[in-house]
């Protein structure tokens, strides 16, 4: 199982640059020119890589594979992100914002009543006026 | 030569309040956009551009080389803090400095970046007054072979990032798959999957934000706080002491300082490869390579010093032979056009004494820099003593708004986040990530590049090995592929001996 943890993403990565590789196959020569040897050399390093991580777990005699904690919290922030950007268009900046940042404090463990709902306003107008009034950049 | 009179009578003409107001506000405003993550001094330069329509040209040219100085410093501060460069100039910075900031030394790692941006700043100035135009004239040399090899050259560095090379590559060379994305320059579409918002190519600065800041941020989601054993109280005599550290190495910064502006002097190379260069360098040369990556001052120095001496050979590309290094070389470029000049060997006959009166500033501006970089180091420094619960969700708002500003899409942001989410992921399985940024800054370089040289040379593409800088990129990038293999075995055997 840990081999499967340690080797997914090169993997994941390899198969996106596989069909990348096939994408490109019926373009001219030009076009494949750096690309063709780098997904070459990928193939290479990744069976390499793969031999080598598993003659070190085997050396370690590892198998163990959990979720902890800590990467499920990170899991649900990502989400928490994930949906503050699919809101933004329809709700603006300020809206969106502060629920946001109302919900990732909750999540992350503060408690205060006062920064719960003080800092997602505070921060959210704040940034509204620095980026919008001072510095003429468009928010969403 | 340098013309010891014209640079006394520009000192003269820039030694007053307006100018001096000048200096000020446009190091501040750099400094403030080049700090917040996915704005940049070219976007400050941008911004402000515009307005210097009414001004004057000598006050226009000191007002945005104002903000391209405080630009290349400001994003070093949360390179240092956050391990978030807030341009792609202080992605090297990342690598040594929040290491400092985890260690504890966030205030050390600070200062070394101001002092090393100041003098790499006024180094950079002092060879773009005594070598302006063979440089310019050097820059000439490079053609698309030239530069073919000088993105090689590049990504020989991928190697070197991490303990386990192969690792290393294998994320570089994705990062160049990624530069590759988007329509090439013959026309024809790669890699998109029929997004039109990927035909320009991936956009570096939410590719920069996704893979360097969020999975740092993730982690931080386990801690409570930044750096775990420093004491609250910030002293700020440990951010003025670090100059020690620079005064112990001249030659070091030297060399460092050297890099920079030749790498700057290349059309389209930049800070970025200035900074990178140096920063791995300083590494194969060093008798420690294996503590680089772990917060010591010689990484904060080696790449900050390149990044902001590489801003006088840019200039010196710029204003000799009106060709741009960089998109903030660009907009000043812009600048000068709007003022009527024409860039070239003709602005020194016509306009010689305000040209040199803007390279004057450049010494001043340093200076500014110094004293307001300080400033802002000490506020900026308050971060690492917040908790992270609530930093965590404010840096993230950072985040997606640098991300979405770069073009006003939603799209950016989102690709930060899967970029995030793949950097995160990789790191857990022991990949590297810096690789992977450079592949994407390098890839898009090296590809055009050589398409451009195959359709000068064609079939008789070797014939390139023959040009003297050619041969002399080929020697420097197996030297500094093998180089490290060397060194390490010598180490070995060394310490077996002993």
């Amino acid at each position: 199982m840990q081999l499967i943890q340690r080797l997914g993403p090169p993997l994941l990565i390899l198969l996106w640059s596989l069909s990348y590789f096939f994408e490109i196959h019926d373009q001219g020569t030009q076009d494949q020119m750096l690309i063709r040897p780098v997904f070459y050399i990928m193939v290479i390093l990744f069976i390499v890589n793969a031999i080598t991580d598993f003659i070190e777990l085997k050396k370690n005699n590892t198998d163990s594979f959990s979720i902890s904690d800590g990467t499920q919290k990170i899991l649900c922030y990502v989400v928490a992100v994930a949906c503050y950007i699919l809101i933004l268009p329809y709700m603006g900046f300020i809206v969106a914002s502060i629920i946001f940042l109302l919900g990732s404090l909750y999540l992350l463990g503060v408690r205060k009543k006062s920064m719960l709902l003080g800092l997602p306003i505070v921060m959210s107008m704040f940034l509204y006026i620095m980026f919008v009034e001072l510095l003429q950049v468009p928010l969403p | 030569m340098i013309d010891i009179q014209a640079f006394l009578d520009g000192i003269s003409m820039i030694f007053g309040l307006k100018f001096f107001i000048l200096m000020f506000g446009g190091v501040i405003f750099g400094l403030i956009l080049g700090a917040l993550p996915g704005l940049t001094g070219s976007m400050g330069i941008a911004l402000m551009l515009p307005f210097t329509y009414n001004m004057d040209a000598l006050s226009a040219l000191v007002f945005l080389l104002s903000i391209y100085s405080g630009g290349l410093f400001g994003g070093s501060i949360t390179s240092v803090l956050i391990n978030t460069p807030g341009s792609p100039a202080n992605i090297a910075t990342v690598l040594d400095g929040y290491p400092m900031t985890l260690k504890g030394y966030a205030e050390e790692a600070l200062g070394l970046s101001l002092y090393s941006s100041v003098i790499g700043g006024l180094i950079g100035c002092v060879f773009l007054l005594l070598v302006m135009e063979p440089l310019a004239e050097l820059s000439l040399m490079f053609g698309p072979a030239e530069m073919f090899m000088v993105a090689v050259f590049g990504l020989t560095v991928i190697g070197s990032l991490s303990s386990n090379v192969l690792k290393s590559v294998y994320a570089g060379l994705f990062g160049v798959l990624i530069g590759t994305i988007g329509m090439t320059s013959i026309g024809n579409v790669r890699g998109t999957f029929d997004s039109m918002y990927l035909l320009d190519g991936v956009p570096l600065i939410p590719t920069l934000i996704g893979f360097l800041a969020l999975p740092e941020l993730f982690n931080l989601i386990s801690k409570n706080f930044i750096a775990m054993n420093i004491s609250r109280k910030l002293d700020v005599m440990r951010i003025v002491r670090s100059i020690a550290e620079l005064l112990k190495r001249p030659l070091f910064v030297l060399r460092a300082a050297i890099i920079g502006v030749v790498v700057g002097v290349m059309p389209a190379a930049g800070a970025t490869i200035a900074s990178l260069l140096s920063y791995n360098q300083a590494k194969q040369w060093s008798k420690k390579p294996d503590e680089y990556g772990t917060g010591i001052p010689e990484g904060v120095i080696a790449s900050e010093t390149a990044n902001n001496a590489s801003e006088g050979g840019a200039l010196a590309t710029m204003l000799v032979l009106g060709i741009p290094g960089s998109s903030s070389t660009a907009m000043l470029l812009g600048a000068l056009l709007v003022q009527g000049w024409i860039p070239g060997p003709r602005l020194f006959m016509e306009h010689r004494d305000v040209i040199y009166a803007s390279i004057s500033s450049l010494f001043i501006q340093q200076f500014v820099m110094l004293i307001v970089g300080i400033c802002l180091c000490v506020i900026a420094a308050h971060i690492i003593s917040i908790p992270t619960k609530y930093l965590i969700p404010i840096i993230t708002i950072f985040t997606v708004l640098g991300a979405f500003s770069t073009r006003n899409t939603l799209f950016d942001a989102a690709l930060m986040l899967v970029f995030g989410l793949i950097g995160w992921f990789m790191k857990q399985s022991d990949f590297p990530v810096m690789p992977i940024v450079l592949g994407v800054i390098l890839g898009p370089i090296a590809d055009r590049e050589l398409l451009r040289t195959v359709q000068m040379y064609g079939n008789d593409i070797l014939t390139i090995f023959t040009k003297p800088i050619c041969l002399v990129l080929l020697a420097l990038s197996i030297l500094s592929i093998f180089l490290p293999i060397f060194l390490k075995y010598k180490r070995k055997v060394a310490v077996k001996k002993v």
